[in-house]
């Protein structure tokens, strides 16, 4: 009897524990048009943000196996292998956004065929093409395609994105809409969700539940940008996370060339419009590509990849201590709380991987895109 | 059209235990055959020669997934390259693979099957051991020769004022500099100096086949100074000839089919703001489809107008449209219709005309307003 009920107890515990990811979720192809950013949460559940499509989605991959790897991963000519699966060549491969599955240590990317024709420096990939293809590599680096077909997912429409039609005011040939979604931050079961909307003032940021509900809260932001010396509500965030500064929880958010903002979540209610405290200018000429915590001894640090700055460590205690307000503009480009540029010039795409191990992708001189292993002994001021 | 075709290079790069095991023949035929399937998406396949029923069915009855069959039909674009991606499927006895994307022309798909993996795969249960192995490349469509196919504005004659001309060509142009091959000469023959302001590599559309070439706006402007240096770059009641040397090369590598020229005479400058006014517009339904005609009072900068030029319902929807143009100052806007016999035509205040004008300024005169206003430009009309 007694065996009975632990096995009873086990099977109550194993369908709550599935069916916590999202009961809503349901077994079918996603009508995914591109696959713009990827982001995971602590289950495991990949979250794809399609700019295209204006929505987010949520896909169960089964890919639950716990690793504790703790060892580096690197294929240093990630771009090559990836182009014999899609038969094109190397220059021809454009990977537009790395997440890291935390659970399996999975490592996803979304790929296109197109970086032939990415030309300007101010161009994102999401600029030039969509990304149709979801390619998984495992940590002993075995490469393979992530099936969207016949999965668990859910869905979510992101309210008023920025219309399809609206061309970028100085990306040639650009549509704004590639910048619906720009970045997607998790924190517990709430979704953050930068990029565009159709609002007087562009720049947004969306927040949702997971699992997922009809009601998404849209807040517009403002913030003044030090190098430009205005106040600025038409550029997106271009990357983001969520931290705790002062004990309040606060969005820490970069834009292109290369303010650094504070965001607090408080504010961020339905059709609020937010006024970010600027606190840094890291440079200009530049767009920042992803920024990940890490800790580091115990203490946590923040590394930022760039498209043409170095990468940036900085102390988010730092920005916690630093009181100041960037509202006139700066000479010089920079200012506010200081960070550490280290080596790392070409590094794109970044993710937490493991226990020792930041994941990222480096162009090397040899042109190759590499797929390297930062320690995280390593990165400290 | 994408042309297959298969290439027999025994024992070529090809990975090498594969090849020193494998053949590529059977009774002098390759094992695989490449052919095109033009009206479907499915571009192309690669299809084995006839595998044996029985073991047709022992396949099938395994509902194979991709990892499976590509442990023995295998396809690479280099010989330590992972398996390309594409559906795998059985055709009434021969095994078929589909690559997931259009193929590049320069890359050749090596073909691999093997019967002792498949072996492997079905727990022994066949006895054939044959390897198979070839080279399919997929060949690039025929290159043509491009050629102009559109220029505009198309009027023979232009004000002297002109801002832009657009050439549009057949297919895709090198990145060749557009300046070294196109001239404007005057009734003399004599090209004109520095008519275009010089855009490196050219002002171009997404597919390289839209080139603007814009007249230097300075000299164009009255009183600024490369007018005041250089002069205007037309003069009222001359005639010109643009001209195209057919030597410039499309992406391909193919000139020009021929030399393109085009004679303009230019009038008098146009210089005022546009007044939406002054349009005439008239619309009926034909058939389910609105017809608007609208006549305007300058001509239109057609690509700008293109884009700029919106139609909405009395529900405050913008209805997809097509606009056609007769002439530069006559267009036709097409839509489905439904609904109100009242819409409205929307003018994005950016709209010019072929001179730059607005309809809130004049591009070349000083004085008027530059800023443009935010009230909203409409017309409203009513179907006949």
């Amino acid at each position: 009897m007694r065996q009975k009920i632990l096995i009873l107890t086990l099977t109550l515990f194993a369908v709550i524990a599935v069916t916590a990811k999202d009961p809503g979720m349901k077994k079918g192809t996603p009508n995914i048009t591109s696959i713009s950013v990827l982001e995971f949460n602590k289950d495991g559940i990949l979250f794809i943000g399609d700019s295209k499509g204006g929505a987010i989605y949520a896909v169960d991959l089964d890919d639950d196996e716990m690793s504790s790897n703790e060892e580096q991963l690197s294929i240093p000519d990630l771009e090559d292998k990836i182009a014999g699966m899609l038969g094109t060549t190397a220059d021809n491969v454009m990977i537009h956004d790395m997440a890291v599955n935390p659970i399996s240590q999975n490592v996803y990317l979304s790929v296109s065929r197109g970086r032939a024709k990415w030309t300007s420096k101010w161009e994102t990939p999401n600029d030039i093409t969509d990304a149709s293809i979801l390619i998984r590599i495992s940590p002993s680096g075995k490469i393979s395609e992530a099936s969207l077909e016949d999965v668990e997912y859910s869905s979510v429409k992101i309210p008023n994105p920025v219309d399809a039609s609206i061309e970028h005011r100085w990306k040639k040939g650009a549509k704004l809409r590639s910048d619906a979604i720009t970045d997607i931050a998790i924190d517990g079961d709430k979704l953050y969700i930068t990029g565009l909307s159709n609002e007087e003032f562009r720049s947004a940021l969306w927040t949702a539940s997971f699992p997922f509900t009809d009601n998404v809260n849209a807040s517009t932001l403002e913030i003044f940008h030090g190098a430009h010396g205005k106040w600025e509500t038409a550029s997106p965030v271009r990357a983001f996370l969520p931290y705790e500064l002062n004990n309040q929880k606060q969005m820490l958010a970069a834009y292109l060339c290369t303010p650094l903002v504070t965001i607090d979540a408080t504010k961020l209610t339905a059709g609020n419009h937010v006024k970010g405290r600027t606190v840094a200018e890291f440079g200009s000429g530049n767009y920042p590509i992803d920024m990940v915590l890490y800790q580091n001894n115990g203490k946590d640090y923040i590394l930022m990849s760039n498209s043409a700055l170095p990468l940036l460590l900085f102390d988010p205690q730092d920005v916690a201590n630093y009181d100041g307000e960037i509202t006139e503009e700066v000479q010089g480009y920079l200012a506010g709380v200081k960070y550490t540029p280290r080596s790392g010039n070409g590094v794109q795409q970044l993710a937490d991987f493991n226990k020792k191990y930041i994941l990222s992708t480096q162009r090397l001189p040899n042109g190759k895109l590499a797929l390297t292993s930062l320690s995280k002994d390593w990165l400290y001021p | 059209m994408i042309h297959i075709k298969t290439n027999i290079k025994k024992g070529g790069l090809w990975s090498l235990l594969c090849f020193l095991l494998a053949v590529s023949t059977v009774n002098g035929q390759s094992f695989f055959t490449a052919k095109t399937l033009p009206q479907s998406d499915r571009y192309g396949t690669i299809t084995t020669r006839l595998v044996p029923e029985d073991i047709v069915r022992l396949i099938e009855e395994r509902n194979l997934n991709f990892d499976e069959w590509s442990s023995f039909f295998y396809v690479q674009t280099s010989p330590s390259g992972p398996a390309v991606l594409g559906a795998y499927g059985i055709e009434t006895n021969h095994l078929s693979f589909t690559p997931k994307f259009l193929p590049d022309p320069n890359i050749k798909y090596l073909v691999t099957f093997s019967y002792p993996k498949l072996a492997e795969l079905l727990s022994g249960q066949i006895e054939e051991t044959s390897i198979y192995s070839d080279v399919a490349s997929f060949e690039p469509p025929e290159a043509t020769q491009p050629e102009v196919i559109s220029f505009i504005p198309k009027l023979h004659d232009v004000p002297a004022n002109l801002l832009r001309f657009y050439v549009y060509f057949s297919a895709p142009m090198s990145l060749q500099n557009p300046y070294d091959f196109i001239t404007i000469e005057d009734k003399n023959g004599k090209a004109l100096v520095d008519p275009f302001v010089i855009v490196p590599e050219g002002l171009w559309n997404i597919d390289h086949t839209r080139l603007t070439l814009l007249l230097h706006p300075g000299r164009v402007k009255q009183g600024v100074g490369p007018n005041m240096t250089l002069g205007d770059v037309l003069l009222a009641g001359n005639s010109y000839t643009l001209k195209i040397d057919p030597a410039w090369k499309g992406s391909s590598g193919e000139p020009l089919k021929e030399a393109f020229t085009q004679t303009i005479n230019a009038t008098n400058p146009l210089r005022g703001a546009m007044n939406i006014n002054n349009w005439a517009l008239k619309a009926k339904v034909n058939n389910g489809i609105g017809i608007l005609t609208v006549v305007t009072d300058h001509p239109l900068d057609q690509p700008l107008a293109q884009r700029m030029l919106f139609l909405r319902n009395m529900e405050g929807q913008i209805l997809p449209v097509q606009i056609n143009f007769e002439n530069p100052e006559q267009l036709q806007i097409l839509w489905r219709h439904q609904g109100s016999q009242e819409l409205e035509l929307l003018i994005d205040p950016r709209l010019e005309d072929v001179c730059g004008n607005t309809p809130h300024y004049a591009f070349d005169l000083e004085g008027t307003e530059r800023t443009p206003s935010q009230e909203e430009l409409k017309i409203k009309f009513k179907i006949e």
